[in-house]
Order: C-alpha cells, then structure tokens, then sequence
C-alpha cells in the first residue's frame, strides 16, 4: 500500500498545481471569514432583526465549515475518480496488475494518497475553525462535531469515486458518477430539509405537516432521522442545532405532543440518537462497503485453487503432430 | 530441455468468437520463440493468458511447472512482460519509474539503487536516469518498459509485439538486446505478425492463425521439413521473354519474374527467378523445356529455403 500511496503523493505534490490549490482554497476561505466578520459587526450587529444576534464565532464558524464542505465536495472526487480509469485508460494497468502487488494495497494506495490530499485540505482550515473559538459563543464541542462531519464525508466522497474509478472503464464516466454522487449528497439535502422537517420538533419550528392531532409521532422522529442523517449538511446541522438546544451530544429527548385547546400537551418522550451518529454510521458503512467491492474488481483474475495448484504433465505434446 | 513455458487445450471464447482454440504449446528454457500469426490470430489472447491477465475458457497453462490459474504469485514474479501498447507514468522519473515497480516485486529497496542503475545501462537510458518520463522519445519508452520487465530478475520475458512501430535501427538494436539477454539465461517469448521482423533471433517459432497452431518447432528443423518450395535463380543468354512465358505455362512453377531490369527485346540476356512447388515436374524436366523452345541457360541454381519459405508454406499464403 504504501509502494503505491508514495507514487501516487510524490507525483501529486510535484510541480506547483497541489500548492496552487491549497492556496486558493486558503484565500477563499479567509475572505469569507472578512466577509462574514464584517456583515456580522454592521449589519446583525446593528440589532435590525431584533432580538439578541448569535454570537459572532458561531456565525463565522458555521460560515466557515459550510463552505468549507462546499469547496472539498468538488476537489475530492477529482483525486480518485481519475485514479483507477486513468491507470487503465492510459494503459498503465497491466503493467501493474502483472505484478504480485495485492489488488488491497493497489486500491489502498490509490484511497489513502487521494484521501490524505482531500483531509490535508480539512486540517490546514482548522486553525481558522479554532480562531472561530475565540469569538465566543461557540463550545469546543461544536467545533469537534464540524470538524468529524468534514471528514466522515471526505471519506465518503474519496471512497464512492474511488469505487467508479474501479468499476468504470472510462475516466469521463468514472467522473460523472462521482460527481452525481456528491451533488446528490450535498443538493439531496435541500430535499432531505424539508422531510426532516417532521423531526424537527425540538428546534421549535412549527410543525409544517403533522398528524391528525397536530404532533409528530415517534415513527416520523425515526423516519426523519434516517432521512436528515443522509446528508452531511443535514445531520451536521441538525445535530449543532440540538447541541445549541442544549440537547446531549450524542442522545437527543424529543417530545411527543398533541395540539391542545390551551397550546401543544406533551404526551411522551421519545429518545434519539443525534443525526451524527447515524450519519457517521450510514457514510462509513457504505464507504467501507465500496472499497471492498473496488478491490474484489480490480484484479482481472482470481486464483482458481491455490491450495492444490495443478501440475504439468511429464510431456504434453508431441511437437510434430501439433498441425 | 526442460519446457519453461507449457500450455494444454487453452481455448479463449468471446461469445461465438473462438479466438484460442487448444492450443497446446513448449517453450524451452534458453529459447527465443517466435510467436507469429497475422493480427487476428491470438497472439495477444495466449499472451494475456500467460501473464495472468486473462482467465482461459478452458485448458490449462503453466510456467516453470507453476499453473497460471492456481498460482499467479508465483507466475508473476517469473515472469517480465511487456504488452503491445502500453503506457507509461509520465509524471515520474526515469528512476522513480523502476524503483517503484521493483518495490511492486517486492525488490529490496537496498537493491534497488543498483539495479536501476544496471538496468538502465543495459537498454542505454544511463544518462537520463533523473529526466522525467514523458521527456523521452517513444523509443526510448519501449527501452525503459523492457528495462521495467527486468526488474525481478524473471527467467521468463514475454514481449508481445515488440518490434512493432519501431524504425529499422531500434529494430537491429532490439535484436541485439534480445540476443543479449538470451546469454544472460532468460527465456524469451516474442510475438509478431511480421516475419521478417524477428526471423533471425529466433530460435524457435510456433505459427499461429485463427486461434489454431499451425505448426511449432526448432527454425532449422522447420525449415529442412518444410522448405519444400525452391527457389530457382536463372539466366539466359538471349529469348528472356519467351522462357518467361513458358514458364508461366508450367505448373508446379510459382511467380516467374525477372531479377533487375527488364529486357525490352527478345534478343537481350537477362535474369529470372521462380518458386517451384513440390509436385512440379522434375528440375531437369523444366531444363528440357526451355532448351526446347530454344532458351540459351547459362545457369540454373537452386537456392536454400528459408523461415520465409517455411511461412508460406504452413500458412499456405494466407499469412502476411
Ligand atoms: N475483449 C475481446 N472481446 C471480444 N473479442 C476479442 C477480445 N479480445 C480479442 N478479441 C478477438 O480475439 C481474436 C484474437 O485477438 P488477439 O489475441 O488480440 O490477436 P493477435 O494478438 O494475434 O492480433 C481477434 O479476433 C479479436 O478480435
Ligand atoms: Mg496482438
């Protein structure tokens, strides 16, 4: 595995275009903490909305991690989509796959130089994260959440280009499928908002559908949660929110209410896990799964019977009756 | 001889195609075996079988008496193969191209330096050990892919096309290199759909032509077994034109024409060559007939046949 990670980084790194990129991402992101840090102090600062502004570090942190995921999300699948169909398109592939180099350590090496890119790209923007920190009003927990649902996805993305990469005989559709997969993951979440929205009873938004009586039951809390762990943007927020709610970190209580004449009666309590966890699970899961099936594709042959190989025959053939 | 390389009914299908048809096949350990066919034939198919890059229907291949299928490891690490197109990491250096595949064949990496440095002398790449790969010339991509086949240290090479593409001074280069690394103990396995490309290295050939092998053997035995077509040289002193027409109207008599210019009269003396079949009449019998229509011969020679001769005549002319 490393033989081929230390190929494939030493060639990335080389000549200026992995700096360049680095640099841009960096400035990209510093304008916007300028930006966000400015809008904040003239404009909520000014109190026109009413009510007691957020505090400027959470703004300037969640400003900053959103956009953050919105700028790896296309740069990681340009790491590894091209990594396997462009070892064959290029008809490098054989050379390689001729070698007794484990089909695991090519895919591996291929994973860890395209990952360890993409997680540089979530490290070297920590700073600004922390900085985050200073401003108040943020807890570290938070930060710590952000920062894990950065890289449960930088996985994810690396992981599911990784797989086209392996299954596709062209780098071009290998691409187009990594690209469907992280749109879908990001804009599903447009979609994902507004079915989570039936679990979002604990953030006090008011109930846009709801059942005869009003409230949501325990099945549209489970529901929304698979749904609202879908996506990145989803279970990352939704879990801060519930932190900002006082919630737990991990367990979130949800009331069960019903519409009285007087306001909601609450009738129950249900218990969740936060949308995190079950992010974390479904993305690692399916992350896990697609590497494996990488591997078991990439070798275009298997060992039939390795334990009990046959043998040759003391003479095969009798050269001159070949014709 | 022990067979280095021993295959029993490989048959390869792509839906109706029989592209390998039971082909049974030796190689001898020290040999250089010419495998040759016109494209089409599945050279490439045996190859790729070999290489443990592609699964066969049926039958079963071994190298080194280790069966390709059960035991690709130890296949692999025997043998250094380079395909009819391949690529190259371009981003790389000369040396860092090596240095990494010996890493895939789990070379140690205290070995390594020297036999990059080896390796690249031998295919004559010593001077541009720190240049990046894609600054070579195509040539010289063909010599640092064969250099990359030899980094295990493999007693087999299977080189499948080598000499395609490649102008006649790299092909003459070629050869020797081949030459050369046949005395340093490695069997070699080439393919090729033009004879006259590798005719003179090999020692030993196998044709092929629709999945099928037509015939294998030692070149020298082929060629006292098969060489059954002569080619005659002749010259006369004067009547060329008629001697060539009536050997056209001879059978058992292959392709009469004139060798270098020719005459514009009847009267001008000139030089003819022809094949002649095995069921033509006798020698002196095609003599008698050219004296008979009043041919001056001035001489008439037989000259040895060659693998030409052994190609046209097992292919039956199909074959390029
Ligand atoms: N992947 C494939 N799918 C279908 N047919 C193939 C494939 N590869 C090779 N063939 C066919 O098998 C035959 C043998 O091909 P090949 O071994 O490449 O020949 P050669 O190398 O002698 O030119 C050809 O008719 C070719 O079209
Ligand atoms: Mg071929």
């Amino acid at each position: 595995m490393q033989v081929v990670a230390r190929k494939e980084l030493r060639s990335r790194m080389r000549g200026g275009r992995a700096f360049a990129v680095l640099s841009v991402y960096l400035l990209l992101l510093t304008c916007l903490v300028v930006a966000v840090y400015a809008f904040t102090k003239n404009v909520i600062g000014n109190q026109e909305f009413g009510g007691p502004p957020p505090p400027l570090g959470r703004i300037l942190f969640y400003a900053v991690t959103l956009v953050e995921l919105m700028l790896i999300a296309p740069l990681a699948p340009a790491f590894t989509a091209n990594s396997i169909a462009g070892e064959r398109e290029r008809q490098t592939f054989d050379l390689v796959m001729t070698t007794p180099l484990r089909a695991r350590s090519f895919v591996l090496g291929k994973l860890v130089s395209g990952l360890s890119y993409t997680l540089l790209l979530v490290f070297v923007a920590l700073p600004v994260q922390v900085l985050a920190l200073l401003f108040g009003g943020l807890s570290l927990t938070e930060v710590l959440l952000g920062f894990w649902t950065l890289i449960v996805a930088c996985i994810f993305y690396a992981s599911s280009s990784l797989f086209f990469s392996a299954v596709m005989k062209s780098t071009t559709t290998a691409s187009i499928f990594s690209y469907l997969t992280v749109a879908l993951s990001l804009i599903g979440a447009v979609f994902v908002f507004f079915v989570g929205i039936f679990g979002s009873g604990f953030l006090g938004i008011p109930f846009f559908f709801g059942g005869p009586e009003g409230g949501p039951t325990a099945t549209l809390y489970y529901v929304g949660l698979l749904f609202v762990s879908l996506s990145p943007v989803t279970a990352g927020g939704f879990s801060a929110a519930a932190l900002i709610a006082n919630e737990g970190a991990f367990i979130l209580r949800l009331p069960i209410e019903r519409f009285g004449p007087n306001g909601p009666i609450q009738q129950g309590e249900v218990l969740l896990v936060s949308p995190w966890v079950t992010y974390s699970l479904i993305y690692l899961g399916l992350s896990a799964l697609l590497v494996w099936l990488s591997v078991r594709s990439v070798r275009p042959t298997t060992a039939r019977n390795p334990a009990r190989p046959t043998r040759p025959p003391a003479a095969i053939i009798d050269p001159a009756d070949a014709s | 001889m022990a067979a280095l390389v021993q295959t029993q009914g490989l048959t390869r299908r792509y839906d109706d195609l029989t592209a390998l048809d039971s082909l049974n096949l030796e190689v001898e350990q020290g040999s250089i075996f010419g495998f040759i066919g016109p494209n089409g034939a599945g050279k490439t198919t045996t190859i790729r079988i070999l290489c443990t890059l592609l699964e066969p229907t049926s039958g079963e291949a071994w190298i080194e008496g280790y069966s390709v299928l059960d035991e690709p490891d130890a296949v692999r690490r025997r043998i250094g193969y380079m395909p009819d197109f391949f690529g190259v990491y371009e981003d790389m250096k000369v040396w860092e191209y090596l240095d990494f595949f010996a890493a895939c064949y789990e070379v140690p990496a205290n070995r390594r330096g020297k036999m990059t440095d080896d390796l690249l002398g031998l295919v004559d790449l010593g001077e541009k050990k720190l240049a990046y790969v894609e600054s070579l010339s195509r040539g010289m991509k063909q010599r640092l892919c064969l250099a990359r086949t030899l980094v295990h240290d493999p007693s087999l090479l299977i080189l499948d096309e080598p000499a395609s593409g490649m102008d006649p001074r790299a092909r003459v280069e070629m050869r020797e290199l081949l030459k050369e690394l046949r005395s340093m103990g490695k069997t070699i396995v080439l393919s090729s759909h033009i004879l006259s490309e590798l005719a003179d290295v090999c020692t030993h050939i196998g044709i092929i032509e629709r999945g099928r092998l037509l015939d294998t053997g030692r070149v020298e035995d082929m060629i006292s077994r098969l060489a059954v077509r002569k080619l005659i040289r002749l010259r006369v002193g004067a009547r060329a034109l008629t001697a060539r027409q009536m050997l056209a109207d001879t059978p058992g008599v292959i392709e009469p024409k004139f060798d270098g210019e020719v005459p514009q009269t009847d009267e001008e003396p000139a030089a003819l060559s022809f094949g002649l079949t095995d069921d033509a009449e006798d020698q002196s019998q095609v003599i008698d007939r050219l004296v008979s229509v009043g041919v001056p011969v001035r001489s008439f020679t037989e000259e040895a046949g060659d693998l030409e001769d052994v190609f046209l005549q097992v292919t039956k002319g199909e074959v390029q």
